[in-house]
Parts: structure tokens; sequence; C-alpha cells
């Protein structure tokens, strides 16, 4: 599972490396990492890689509502802090970017 | 205060709101600068224009929303505010999404802002 709490603006590298993350593995925006939703540079190539390696990609939605960010992008799922911590325990470990 | 010991301040929002206390940190400096009766400016740049974004809602969040200090500027005598045009482009932003009314600013009246300037403080 890897938590990415940066800006797409900050870190636009980081989000392309996130594509060859492996079967099975989450990549989930929380924090500024959501701002990510809200860019003129489309997420649709960074998605279609998650996608076709079988990465699930999710938004922590009070992350997105505090921020007014609306997810425009229905391959990603939006969750709340219960789901989180799903996710927490049905992965082995946390890459914290 | 005479005119002449007056400092043009300018103070520039850089970083998105929530992560860190970074905007609460401007907001606080934009209301001290006021209140010594200075001629402020504030700019949001980079990341920064975030902060104005409207719909932000903190009803499931435990944590204040500052951001809403920024329509009050002008009740504190802080009417130079301004946004760069192209951080908010970049970002898909247009000025019917910021929560206030500010003026747009190209790179180079940007640049042109900084230049006459006292102080530019940065958060």
């Amino acid at each position: 599972m890897f938590t990415l709490s940066r800006s797409w603006h900050d870190a636009s590298w980081l989000y392309e490396q996130l594509g060859f993350a492996s079967a099975g593995d989450t990549v989930l925006l929380m924090q500024d990492g959501v701002l990510a939703l809200q860019s003129n540079i489309s997420l649709a190539s960074f998605l279609a890689k998650c996608v076709s390696s079988e990465v699930r990609v999710a938004a922590l939605a009070n992350d997105c509502q505090l921020r007014g960010i609306e997810n425009q992008y229905p391959a990603i799922e939006l969750i709340d802090y219960p789901g989180f911590v799903d996710l927490v325990c049905s992965h082995d470990k946390q890459v914290a970017w | 205060m005479s005119e002449s010991s007056k400092k043009r301040l300018l103070y520039v929002f850089t970083s998105a709101p929530y992560s860190n206390a970074t905007g609460q940190e401007g907001v606080d400096a934009v209301l001290m600068g006021a209140a010594f009766e200075q001629e402020i400016s504030v700019l949001f740049l980079h990341d920064g224009v975030f902060q104005l974004k409207g719909g932000q809602n903190n009803t499931d969040s435990s944590i204040k929303q500052y951001t809403k200090t920024f329509a009050a500027l002008t009740d504190f005598d802080v009417t130079a505010v301004y946004a760069n045009e192209q951080s908010l482009l970049a970002r898909g932003l247009t000025t019917e999404d910021c929560s206030i009314e500010l003026e747009m600013l190209s790179n180079a009246e940007t640049a042109a802002l900084m230049r006459q300037q006292d102080r530019v403080f940065t958060f």
C-alpha cells in the first residue's frame, strides 16, 4: 500500500513512478495528495497504468471535502476513515510518500 | 502613523491549506501587519491558490476553516489581494472557483509586484 500525501505540483514525478506499483497494491491519495484531483494535468495516463497493472487507486474523502476538491475520476474510489483502516489491515506494509 | 514610516509589505501564500500550519501563520501575519497600519498586499502563488478554493467544508474534520478569514481581509483595510494567473491555470482553477474577489496577475506583473515592496514574506 502506498500513501501519497504530497501535492501533484510538488511531486508530479512521484505519480509517474507509482504507475509501476504491482498487482494487488493500493495507492491512497491523502492530505495534499488529493489535490491531484484538481489540476489541468490529467491523471488519466497514471490511472490507465494502475488499472492495467491491477493497482487500486483511492482517495480519502475527508481530505477532499475539507479542501473543496471533487473527484472527477470514476477509476478513483473515495474512502472514509473506516475504509482507510480496512486498507491498512489488508496490506502487509505501507509506503508513505 | 505618518505615510512616510509605512512599509510596503507583501505576504505570499505558496502552500496548500490544512496539511500544515503555514497558511494559518500567514493569515496571522497579515492581520498583524494590518493592525500596525502598514501598506499590505497579499499574493497567492503556486499551491497557495488552493487556499482560495471554494467548497471547502470542515464538517467532517476537526480542523478550523481558517481560510474564511481571507473574506474578511477588506474589513482590515487589506484590499490589494492578488493571485498568479498561471498558478490557477496549472491547477485547472478559474476566478469563479475562488472564494474571494481578487486581481489576477501575469508572471510579469507578479514580478513587478514583488519589486515594489519593502519586505516580502513567504508562507
